[in-house]
């Protein structure tokens, strides 16, 4: 699992590589932590190269569309592969979130 | 448009983004309860495997622990069979399957559980006893002169009774009429 953030065009911008699984998410919280520390900006999550996602990553990106929300900007998941989005489509995330091919 | 109707769409628009904030909030709690569920699904798929994994290496680690006390009853069994070949102890009345135990430096039980899996005579003392009436026989034959009471005494047994006993058991017929079968062969 890997895990960059950036701004870019004002809004931050974190994209995630490989595999959030159990294992991973742990990790992904901690490397996440900046996210939750800006209350400023919109939230973008760069999933094109994110491969699976288990329930435990999923309660990261939750928490995520949580602050946003809170603090009045908007979380946007962007460039889902089939497989991920399939799971994002069944657990109610796509109702949620913003989408961004 | 009126005014008085543009204010009522606002107020109108007002309720319905509230409206869908509130079908927000309640999603959200969905999706987080759905989240409870999966990860306690998640858990429970993943005790199972480890279950199912411990369970085999456990059964595997039975089957080596079983494999290794065969070999270790095979190894016993051929000090039995060769101390009672030199020394011949079963040849006293008194020698038992405590002696056996003594003379091998084992338990009785241990004793008990080899002669199940390692014998068709299943105990220490029937084994011994076949052992006398093996011997009982070849004095049987080998020594006619012998009276009955001598081939009990000299096979080990502790009386003639019992040494009736065992050999009708074993060959069907009592110690003087193996005898005269022997002599009419003859």
């Amino acid at each position: 699992m890997d895990i960059t953030i950036n701004e870019q065009e004002g809004r931050l911008v974190a994209a995630l590589r490989g595999d959030l699984d159990n294992a991973a998410s742990s990790q992904a919280n901690r490397e996440l932590a900046p996210v939750f520390e800006r209350t400023d900006c919109d939230v973008v999550i760069d999933c094109t190269e994110l491969t699976y996602i288990s329930s435990s990553g999923l309660r990261i990106l939750l928490n995520i569309y949580k602050h946003t929300r809170t603090n009045g900007h908007t979380a946007t998941l962007k460039g889902l592969v089939e497989n991920v989005e399939e799971v994002f489509n069944l657990s109610g995330f796509l109702q949620l979130f913003n989408i961004e091919k | 448009m009126k005014a008085d109707e543009i204010k009522q769409l606002q107020e109108e628009n007002e309720f319905l983004k509230k409206e869908v904030e509130r079908l927000k909030d309640e999603l959200v709690r969905m999706v987080s309860r759905n989240l409870d569920l999966s990860e306690r699904l998640e858990y429970d798929v993943e005790l199972r495997r480890r279950t199912e994994v411990a369970r085999e290496i456990i059964e595997g680690n039975v089957e080596r622990q079983r494999n290794a006390d065969l070999q270790d009853d095979g190894q016993l069994m051929a000090i039995i069979e060769m101390r009672l070949e030199k020394d011949r102890p079963h040849l006293r009345p008194d020698f038992n399957a405590q002696a056996l135990a003594e003379m091998l430096g084992v338990s009785q039980n241990r004793l008990v559980q080899l002669f199940r899996h390692q014998t068709i005579h299943h105990t220490p003392e029937a084994f011994i006893d076949n052992l006398r009436t093996l011997e009982a026989l070849r004095l049987l034959r080998e020594q006619p002169n012998y009276t009955i009471a001598v081939v009990a005494e000299e096979a080990g047994f502790a009386n003639v009774r019992t040494l009736q006993r065992r050999i009708l058991e074993i060959i069907g017929m009592s110690p003087v009429d193996y005898r005269l079968m022997l002599t009419k062969d003859l």
